[in-house]
């Protein structure tokens, strides 16, 4: 059923676009017969009112009687609201809301605010309004913004993602991934880049892994006190949100000057790995602690100690979960630049090899010397200024968004399948 | 009596401990103190930890799990002494000068860093006003309105955003956003306080909505359940009674977010614009700038002298003050914790 308040307010709301679609066909008719009387950006600004004002009218006719309006519809009206705010956004010197400020920063912030203001009152009004039983009406609303809310941050991302894969693919190659920058012969290539950023992986996980999951085993299995696994927890979250700089900081401080005076890779990977030893400790925790006790009784009640419960009953009850932390973990200090710039890399080093022909075939040499990183060479071309070679920093981006989305969604996989699979 | 009990004691699982302890402490001090390791001390603890390994497996292994459980408090340690070592001597000659000071000056060697503070403010308010409301409806969406299959997506999605390296945020940032800003506002200058407190809103999000989902969470059901059972909405039930009994856990989420944005620094390294000085007027979010941490992460590399001293100062402040922070919201959670225990 329609209130009558409800069907006066509908035929307003179409006499009203009538009126509207009859301006802008006039508009259009004047704009044919006489190109040019009106500005370009007027034209904008009104196309960006009209696209709101569509947004506006679909939630409004949505909610006019107790029919749920799918949520298909209300994305739809957003949609329109927000390419109304984009086509009003690219032309704003039409300050329809503050229009003696026009100019003006502020003014043109403020204008940008309050329209995406109007908007959404408008639409919490349309769905307060219009609707018999308020407080319904409010929980639909939020349930819709809080959704919009998820919505905003994942469209950053996708965009953020799907721009770099747009840009970066027609730079990568064969040529761009395996071979090194040869100025000489006019190639680019981030071969050292990419091998540098696995042997910092590869060594600080090598470092943290074993420390990290040693420390959760004594805590959940050992350590009978809480106020013990408190203080480990404590500072492990302390480490955890510990700046990135000052990670590098304390490296240029304390392990430079004890290894071998300038940038080494074994620097970075150790700063790498501490770095990586909270995430383990905690996740490696959790995980150990999520196996039932009836796996440690029964181990013990047939006469096992517990060392060799441990190592035969709970560790690799928990391995998955382990793997997953790790796994996430090294997603996240892949990308780090702030630690290694001043303690492990030099752009324009050749890859770190450790293999060598003859006996021993493998040596440490490189451990102690510089080598790239796709991060680093990323922030080397922003310093050398972008013009020149921003094709190579998209191909390095997009080389180095594909390596830690895929130890991100490798983790989220593991996590996901062994959660279905877990028999407790 | 005395002497076999002693005789007790020192058996060779206690003598192989002991040398084994003390030369991996001298071993320790020596590298911390005097920058010097002693290969053949070194050598020494490995072959205890062998034999040890080979006679008395259980207890070394506890011992060895004991040790790296004071891992990561000793690296903590050992960075908060470090930075406090170095630091220290920036703040010592005029501490309130060089903390709201207004020129930082390498040329003439005159360090303060109250430019620096104020655009770490700036930046920071600007990130939690965006990532606050943002994250926390989220985490609400996430929690309470999102089916479960819906929850399995989003989860992981945000998680997602976390895992962009930060340098990937900063050249979108500079190239996209700050030239957007610049065209759009026509300001003259590409790097401002605005923009990197706008990706710094996004990178701080995740933080935020993860943990006051923890929160909403850790509400336990049956107190909604209960205002259901009286007839209220949904929603009602939510901002009545979770909401409230999470807001602690939120406040932590936020705190914790807060902090995350404080430390973050390539992104807004890049997207700063390096100008050591106040903005004019003190509010004007377009002018170019410098935070505490675009601070070090630009000048470490050209540093000398006294100038490392005052980028020092600069990041032992950085350190206490993202330390206190993420203490009070450790703090926080854990009381929160404790009150959903016993209640």
């Amino acid at each position: 059923m329609i209130s009558a308040r409800e069907k006066a307010i509908r035929y307003i709301m179409i006499v009203l676009w009538l009126v509207l679609a009859v301006v802008s066909l006039l508009i259009s008719g004047w704009l044919v017969v006489e190109p040019g009387a009106i500005s370009s950006e007027a034209i904008s600004a009104f196309g960006g009112i009209l696209l709101a004002g569509v947004g506006i009218t679909i939630i409004v006719f949505n909610l006019g009687d107790n029919y749920q309006p799918p949520i298909s519809h209300f994305l739809i009206s957003i949609l329109l609201l927000l390419l109304g705010g984009v086509v009003f956004l690219f032309f704003p010197d039409q300050g329809v809301a503050l229009p003696n400020l026009e100019g003006d920063i502020t003014a043109k912030l403020a204008n940008l605010l309050l329209f995406l203001l109007v908007g959404f009152a408008g639409i919490w009004a349309g769905l307060l309004f219009f609707r018999e039983n308020p407080a319904q009406n409010r929980e639909l609303a939020v349930k819709y913004f809080t959704w919009l809310s998820v919505l905003i941050p994942l469209g950053v991302l996708v965009f953020f993602v799907s721009y770099t894969i747009i840009e970066g693919s027609s730079v990568i190659n064969w040529q761009f991934i395996s071979s090194s920058t040869n100025l000489m012969m006019g190639k680019v290539g981030i071969f050292p880049a990419i091998m540098g950023t696995f042997s910092l992986i590869i060594g600080a996980t090598v470092l943290a892994v074993p420390l990290g999951v040693g420390a959760a085993v004594f805590l959940t299995e050992y350590a009978k006190r809480t106020w013990i696994r408190q203080a480990v927890g404590v500072t492990a979250d302390c480490l955890w949100s510990t700046p990135s700089i000052v990670f590098g900081l304390f490296g240029y401080v304390f392990l430079v000057p004890r290894i071998t005076g300038h940038s080494t890779l074994l620097a970075g990977q150790i700063i790498l790995a501490a770095m990586l030893l909270p995430l383990t400790i905690a996740t490696s925790t959790e995980a150990l602690s999520s196996v039932p006790d009836e796996f440690r009784s029964g181990s013990l009640a047939l006469g096992a100690s517990r060392w060799w419960t441990i190592r035969k009953v709970i560790l690799p009850s928990s391995v998955p979960s382990i793997i997953t932390g790790i796994l996430l973990g090294i997603g996240r200090i892949a990308g780090e630049t702030a630690p290694i710039m001043l303690i492990a890399v030099a752009s324009n080093t050749s890859a770190p090899s450790f293999l060598t022909s003859s006996f021993p075939y493998f040596q440490l040499g490189s451990l102690f010397r510089e080598v790239d990183a796709l991060p680093y060479r990323m922030y080397s071309i922003y310093k050398a200024g972008v013009g020149g070679s921003i094709d190579e920093a998209w191909g390095t981006a997009l080389v180095l968004i594909v390596l830690v989305l895929m130890f991100y969604g490798l983790g989220i996989t593991v996590r996901s399948y062994y959660r279905r699979r877990r028999g407790w | 009596m005395i002497n076999d009990q002693l005789k007790e004691k020192i058996s060779p699982r206690f003598l192989l401990a002991s040398v084994v302890f003390i030369s991996f402490s001298v071993l320790f001090t020596f590298f911390v103190l005097f920058q010097t390791f002693n290969v053949y001390l070194f050598l020494l603890v490995v072959a205890g930890v062998v034999i040890g390994w080979i006679f008395y497996e259980d207890s070394t292994a506890k011992a060895l799990l004991f040790a790296a459980s004071t891992s990561a408090g000793t690296i903590l340690i050992l960075i908060a002494s470090f930075l406090f070592i170095r630091g220290l001597p920036a703040f010592q000659e005029d501490p309130i000068f060089f903390i709201i000071g207004s020129e930082w000056d390498v040329y003439g060697e005159v360090y303060s860093l109250g430019p620096m503070i104020w655009g770490s403010i700036i930046v920071t308010l600007g990130a939690t006003a965006l990532a606050a409301p943002l994250g926390v409806s989220s985490a609400i969406f996430i929690g309470k309105f999102a089916p479960k299959w819906l929850r399995g997506i989003l989860k992981p999605a945000i998680e997602l955003l976390a895992g962009i390296p930060s340098v990937v945020y900063g050249f979108l940032g500079f190239v996209l956003l700050n030239r957007a800003i610049m065209d759009y506002f026509d300001i003259s200058n590409l790097g401002q306080y605005f923009a990197p407190s706008i990706i710094l809103g996004f990178m701080a999000l995740p933080t935020i909505a993860s943990v006051a989902e923890d929160a909403i969470d850790a509400v336990p059901t049956h107190l909604e359940k209960g205002a259901l059972a009286l007839g209220v909405t949904k929603w009602q039930a939510i901002k009545e009674v979770t909401l409230p009994s999470a807001s602690s856990g939120i406040t932590a989420a936020l705190i914790l977010g807060i902090g995350r944005a404080m430390g973050e620094t390539m992104a807004v390294t890049m997207m700063i614009g390096h100008k050591t000085a106040f903005p004019s007027p003190l509010y004007d979010i377009f002018e170019p700038g410098e935070t505490l941490t675009s601070l070090i992460a630009s000048q470490i590399g050209e540093a000398s002298g006294q100038s490392i001293d005052a980028l020092m100062g600069a990041g032992l402040l950085l350190f206490f003050v993202v330390l206190a922070l993420s203490v009070t919201s450790r703090l926080i959670q854990s009381r929160l914790q404790r009150r959903f225990r016993q209640g």
